[in-house]
């Protein structure tokens, strides 16, 4: 438990990637604790925990089912000032929502190289071939960097 | 090019990584994952189907009558398998899931395929139980009423009860694979949907 308790950063990060309905934040936390406790004796000590509670919190968001998203339809015209607001984010808060915009698993992908796990590592994650990792990450970085310069 | 993992470096990680609800702290009794709702689903079916076999033998022992025994042996059997069936189902959804060895791909591929084919042979289970225990009910009614000389003295009346059975099986089947649909349906399809998109 102390273990997940110093590494919970990385259990909020997933789920602010992933979700936005604050209950479901809540449930997913519950979730991945749940799972982490209950696989916690599958850890392998070879690998690093970190790497191990990164899987279970990715296997959670990506087996969980969310709720469903309430598209509110009114009268009135979008609101100006929140489009000044994306003129004026940086690059950073710009990447933080390219990456929210992504699907699932380029989300996964594109998460993992951001915070240092090389190829290799983040293709045994996944489970796809190294390779095809490769392509799929350079596409995903080509459309962020599109995306950001727009 | 511009280095995104200086960007993201610059995001601000306490907004990222900052609690979500300091209340949170002790690991939860259960889980409310597609998969367990599935396992507690089976689970219920156990106990039902374990209730179930207790009452029709103590029916087999206080009536009477060599074809409603024949009928009561009949849905016996079929509960007893049906207990076997459920039984080994939640076992292979219990032992070693989810394997967070596995890569991530794969593991999702499992789960996938463990709540469909769980939910498939449920269903294909149920299309074989239905015929009986209508007829166990049916037999087991007039019989405690004394009236099974008055409705099904003839082979008009067993021909009606044949179609009766005949048509409430397929109905009861399309129910509990429409509620299956409707509780795990679009689950599985965003689950197939992140599936492919690794290979995409």
């Amino acid at each position: 438990m102390q273990l997940i308790a110093n590494n919970r950063g990385i259990i909020f990060m997933v789920i602010r990637l992933y979700v936005d309905h604050p209950e479901d934040e809540k449930d997913l936390y519950q979730e991945i604790l749940y799972q982490a406790w209950k696989s916690f004796n599958a850890f392998e000590s070879k690998s690093k925990f970190s790497t191990w509670l990164y899987k279970v919190s990715f296997y959670t968001v990506l087996s969980f089912k969310k709720r469903a998203k309430k598209i509110e339809i009114t009268d009135k015209f979008p609101d100006v000032s929140n489009e000044e607001n994306i003129i004026n984010k940086d690059n950073s808060e710009l990447l933080y929502d390219a990456l929210k915009a992504l699907n699932a698993t380029d989300k996964m992908i594109m998460m993992l190289h951001l915070e240092g796990f090389n190829n290799e590592e983040i293709a045994e994650m996944a489970g796809v071939n190294k390779n095809n990792l490769a392509v799929k990450l350079h596409r995903i970085r080509h459309s962020i960097i599109l995306k950001l310069k727009t | 090019m511009m280095d995104l993992k200086k960007e993201w470096e610059k995001l601000d990680k306490d907004k990222l990584s900052g609690e979500i609800n300091k209340s949170l702290e002790t690991v939860p009794e259960f889980s409310s994952m597609p998969l367990e709702k599935l396992k507690s689903h089976l689970k219920l079916a156990i106990i039902y189907v374990s209730i179930f076999i207790p009452v029709y033998l103590i029916l087999l022992f206080s009536f009477e009558g060599f074809l409603l025994k024949i009928c009561l042996i009949v849905v016996l059997i079929s509960l007893i398998w049906a207990f076997v069936t459920f039984r080994k189902l939640y076992l292979e959804l219990t032992i070693s899931t989810p394997d967070i060895n596995k890569g991530m791909k794969d593991l999702l591929t499992s789960l996938h395929f463990k709540i469909s084919s769980t939910l498939k042979k449920q269903e294909k289970l149920q299309l074989i139980i239905h015929p009986f225990s209508i007829l166990g009910g049916v037999l087991l009614g007039l019989t405690y009423l004394d009236k099974m000389n008055i409705y099904l003295s003839t082979s008009k009346d067993w021909i009606i009860l044949s179609l009766i059975i005949l048509v409430l099986t397929p109905i009861l089947y399309l129910i509990s694979k429409q509620l299956n649909h409707r509780i795990f349906g679009a689950y599985l399809h965003q689950l197939e949907i992140d599936i492919d998109e690794f290979d995409a």
